[in-house]
């Protein structure tokens, strides 16, 4: 193990080694989980399309993120002056936008998206922040499955 | 908890930049109006407690689903 990487428990994937430029420190948590304030993102190899934000001190805290964008190209997220202050933004291309996907329990179909409360991440300062868009009517349980579904792999499984 | 007794147009301040003024009272509503520094947080809080739920159950996910639903999709995301 090199200095550049530490390790961490988690109870989904174990053991696992990360770099330490993937830890995201979160300074106001995540709303439920106020004194949770380190995150780091777990690639999935196998499916590109979600990545875990895995907690640094509870092992059993992860959530499944994924890219905005591949729902509705016209997402129109506006960050506030305070979440700006917050990321430590200069500029935008600092800026990821992801949102937390639910599976619902023996239900994976009915996935939804958080499309209300996005994550936003300074991918240079590596910092992370939930966001909740006040002024849209975006839904919290927006409706995933249809849309991200791969076609050679749809029907009744 | 501290209680005021406030009037239509009326205002309560909050350290030296917050201000909650009442501007309107009408049948069980009240609207109030909020000026405070950028860098203050101000949410309904049934808004914050829809998400905090909605994050509790995100995190309660099994790994059975996820790898269903992770069959079943195709994409990909930006590097982060």
């Amino acid at each position: 193990m090199t200095a550049d990487k530490i390790k961490i428990d988690t109870t989904r994937f174990g053991e696992v080694e990360i770099l330490k430029e993937k830890i995201y420190s979160f300074p106001d948590g995540i709303p439920g989980f106020p004194s949770c304030k380190e995150f780091c993102i777990l690639d999935n190899n196998k499916n590109t399309l979600f990545k875990w934000l895995q907690s640094v001190d509870k092992p059993e805290l992860a959530f499944v993120i994924f890219d905005p964008f591949l729902l509705k190209k016209d997402y129109d997220v506006f960050i506030n002056d305070e979440a700006l202050k917050t990321l430590q933004v200069q500029k935008k291309e600092e800026i990821i936008v992801t949102v937390i996907l639910t599976i619902p329990k023996g239900k994976p179909k009915e996935m939804t998206a958080n499309l209300k409360a996005p994550l936003i991440f300074n991918i240079v300062k590596k910092i992370g922040k939930q966001i909740i868009l006040n002024d849209s009517d975006y839904s919290l349980e927006y409706p995933v499955y249809d849309s991200l579904a791969d076609d050679s792999q749809k029907g009744d499984k | 908890m501290l209680i005021l007794a406030r009037q239509k147009d009326e205002a309560v301040m909050i350290g030296n930049n917050i201000e909650i003024k009442v501007v309107e009272i009408k049948g069980g509503k009240v609207r109030l109006g909020i000026s405070a520094p950028p860098d203050i947080p101000v949410h309904r809080k049934e808004v914050f407690e829809e998400i905090m739920e909605k994050n509790l159950k995100a995190a309660d996910f099994d790994m059975e689903d996820f790898e269903i639903t992770s069959s079943q999709t195709k994409g990909k995301m930006d590097n982060l």
